[in-house]
């Protein structure tokens, strides 16, 4: 309900109420006016002597007592923005939307003008808006926020949201609503009206909340906040009134704004990680399994340190940079190698452990097979069996573990590491010592391997992927850089053949695979990267740009540094691979699959496409002799504060 | 067990025959079948196999009875390419590019500074 200020009353809101049903009625009037004949045959029974007609009770009643203010000096809006800036977000991205107008002016006009800044960023899309903060917080460790226009803006960010869910990235989101059906003004109002704003989207984010008052809206940002950022990380959505925004602040007692407090991850418990340092060492053929393990740089150094300890191999899923990739412990090359043998694999923060161990018996539907050793033991240490809902099925196949480590694995390292080494004696770190050298061995071996693989059709056309991940790391190995692109569609090519021993070198993927992640979640982490003055590079897959290619123009008009370097293959090949099954089982012809999976007549112009929204554009690359100076020249352009795409044609697979 | 005895005992029969018709085959047009009907996807475009998914063809020692074998009756995760969705001639055409990946010797990526670093 709108509320009065003290600097003067004009009737805002009864003109715009009169001027909107003037208009409505003056549209209306021609296809609803009855005839007279009509007029009387529908006319309403008479009303009770007691209850007067609409006009009259207007008239009776002179001015509303809701008339809205012309001007005020506080508004909520300015409350929640100190809110936000007490909890360290320092960014918000959004598609504009009226129903955020509040929060949109408080940003524009105080939050961007008086210290610590928050800034608006400028997004054509609420799925760009989400994969910013998922890129970003992935660098930066902390959220940022989203404003979502209520119903259709959380619609179109909705996968986007799902994708940091199943990434475990925590996300600062705002929605508004307007319960009160008296406040909404117009048809398209009602229209994007919702009882619950937040179930849409609840089965994915970790908490939501619908405050009724500014200090119930500080209470519960603080509170997601918390949750967010405890692990297992994950979004949190506060569906916000439009009125708590836009009007003074009137709370008597004056609504407070908690303290954030620090936050003590949970750490699995310390029994249960003796008796799992006690396998790991004991162990003969002991593997240590990561996906998402090191949320910060510190969980990458207890992995180094776990590992060298046990002098064991590492298997890194890549959700994280969790392990330097030319580690000689790194046998992620040989996963397949190491796990067969393996008598005891401990699963640190795993997506799907059950693949780790099991796989698919040939041409059957369901019949699996274990590919580990009879009588090979498992451990998992993961913070997301502490938070789980159960619609969408992220929790993949049951790992049929021995003993559960209920606990954040960073935060659990350290203690593992303490119970193991009580338990090495120099036997036991001379036979350490021995199998290392043996894995040391074998990671350069895999490597030799990986080249030669790599040179296969080096200097063909179009160009191979590692021929483009070779030239893109020629040019940025002496940088400090940043590759925010997943690597599954490249191979893995840079995990294989790059070396990387810092945290922010990687970023995992975009969680639960929705595509329209890589180019707004890059320029996120391009955003972040921006104040570290660091190299952002994205390897950016050609289909997935055109789910959200106004990324692009939010590059250029944000001025954020970041190589886009297309790998612009034309097609997606997956696809084609998985309908040509499908064709082949049928046998009705396999050489129609190209339809529905190519993007081809016409072919894109990805550098003309950029140019046209203010970045940098080259291309198209063909021939491999042309990258390495185009992408020096891109990178020059980077460095000078720019996006930057090139566009380069590249083989399928 | 008796039934894929026989298959195995029918393909191995088959195998000599279908070697002498993959000698005749047309590369180049095998080539073009190779990308149409995406055997690439799974084997990748120079058969260095680069998608997780299917084994390494080029330089990988194969002879054509092996490919052929494979096609028709195949092991692991490939789908079967029956005579009716790829006709005996474009078989041997496949056979014959096929076997054209595995001439020479197979690259190290020594004599390349950019994979030396």
């Amino acid at each position: 309900m709108a509320k009065r200020d003290d600097k003067g009353m004009v009737g805002r809101r009864a003109f715009l109420k009169t001027a909107t049903l003037a208009g409505a009625g003056a549209l209306a009037a021609p296809l609803t006016a009855p005839g007279k004949a009509e007029a009387q045959a529908v006319a309403p029974p008479a009303r009770a002597p007691s209850i007067p007609a609409a006009p009259d009770r207007e008239a009776e009643r002179g001015t509303p007592a809701d008339v809205q203010a012309i001007t005020q000096s506080s508004s909520g809006a300015d409350f929640m923005l100190d809110v936000m800036r007490g909890l360290g977000i320092e960014h918000a991205a959004a598609f504009v939307g009226s129903s955020f107008r509040g929060l949109h002016e408080s940003i524009i006009n105080y939050g961007m003008l008086t210290d610590p800044e928050l800034d608006f960023l400028s997004c054509m899309h609420e799925e760009v808006s989400v994969a910013m903060c998922h890129g970003y917080a992935k660098i930066e460790g902390k959220p940022m926020a989203a404003m979502m226009h209520d119903t259709v803006g959380l619609q179109h960010g909705s996968m986007a949201i799902y994708n940091a869910y199943a990434d475990r990235v925590p996300i600062f989101l705002i929605t508004p609503s307007a319960p009160d059906l008296r406040t909404r003004k117009t048809m398209v109002q009602f229209v994007h009206s919702v009882q619950d704003g937040a179930a849409i989207v609840r089965d994915f984010v970790k908490w939501d909340d619908r405050p009724g008052s500014l200090q119930h809206w500080a209470e519960s940002a603080t509170r997601a906040w918390k949750y967010a950022m405890t692990p297992p990380y994950g979004p949190v959505l506060l569906v916000t009134s439009t009125d708590l925004q836009e009007n003074p602040i009137d709370e008597e007692p004056r609504p407070v704004i908690p303290h954030p407090p620090k936050i003590a991850p949970p750490q699995a418990e310390d029994g249960a990680l003796r008796e799992a340092a006690k396998m790991l060492v004991e162990a003969q053929a002991p593997v240590l399994v990561c996906d998402r393990l090191a949320r910060t740089p510190a969980g990458m150094q207890s992995l180094v340190e776990l590992a060298e300890l046990l002098q064991a191999p590492v298997v890194d899923a890549s959700g994280r940079m969790n392990f330097p990739w030319r580690h000689p412990l790194n046998q992620t090359s040989r996963s397949r190698a190491v796990i067969s043998q393996a008598d005891l694999i401990l699963g640190m923060e795993m997506t799907d452990f059950w693949a780790t161990t099991h796989s698919f018996v040939p041409h059957t539907e369901t019949s699996t097979q274990r590919s580990v050793k009879p009588g090979a033991k498992s451990i998992s240490l993961t913070a997301v069996d502490l938070n789980f809902h159960s619609n969408y099925q992220d929790f993949e196949r049951y790992p049929d573990v021995d003993l559960a480590l209920e606990g954040d694995a960073e935060a659990s390292l350290p203690s593992l590491i303490a119970a193991c080494r009580t338990l090495i004696d120099k036997g036991k770190r001379s036979n350490f010592e021995s199998r290392g050298k043996k894995l040391g061995d074998a990671h350069q071996s895999a490597l030799t391997d990986q080249r030669a693989l790599a040179a296969e059709g080096w200097d063909s056309q179009p160009i191979t992927t590692a021929r483009l991940v070779m030239e893109l790391y020629n040019v940025i190995r002496d940088e400090d850089w940043t590759l925010a692109s997943g690597s599954l569609f490249q191979n893995a090519w840079p995990q294989k053949l790059w070396h990387a021993d810092k945290h922010h070198r990687y970023i995992g993927d975009a969680g639960a695979y929705g595509i329209g992640y890589t180019a707004p979640a890059t320029l996120g982490a391009a955003l972040a990267n921006k104040k570290h003055g660091r190299l952002t590079v994205s390897i950016q897959a050609d289909g997935d740009l055109m789910c959200c290619p106004s990324s692009l123009w939010t590059a250029a008009h944000e001025k954020i540094p970041i190589l886009y370097i297309m790998h612009n293959n034309r097609a997606w090949h997956q696809e084609i691979m998985l309908l040509q099954q499908m064709a082949n089982r049928m046998q009705r012809g396999i050489d129609r699959t190209h339809i529905g999976t190519t993007i081809a007549d016409p072919f894109i112009d990805f550098g003309k496409m950029a140019q046209s929204m203010g970045v940098y554009g080259q291309g198209p690359i063909t021939d491999p002799k042309d990258l390495g100076a185009a992408i020096k020249r891109a990178v020059d352009v980077v460095k000078r504060g720019e996006p930057a795409l090139i566009d380069v044609v590249c083989q399928g697979r | 067990m008796r039934f894929s005895f026989i298959i195995a005992l029918s393909v191995a029969l088959a195998a000599p025959a279908f070697a002498q018709n993959a000698s005749s085959g047309d590369a180049a047009r095998g080539k073009q079948i190779y990308m149409r009907d995406a055997c690439y996807t799974c084997h990748g475009t120079t058969g260095a196999s680069t998608s997780f998914v299917g084994p390494k063809l080029a330089h990988a020692g194969l002879t054509a009875g092996q490919i052929m074998r494979q096609l028709r009756h195949p092991q692991a995760q490939m789908p079967a390419y029956t005579e009716k969705v790829l006709p005996d001639s474009d078989v041997a055409d496949l056979v014959a590019y096929i076997q054209t990946l595995q001439q020479g010797r197979a690259p190290t990526g020594k004599n390349i500074p950019l994979l030396n670093r």
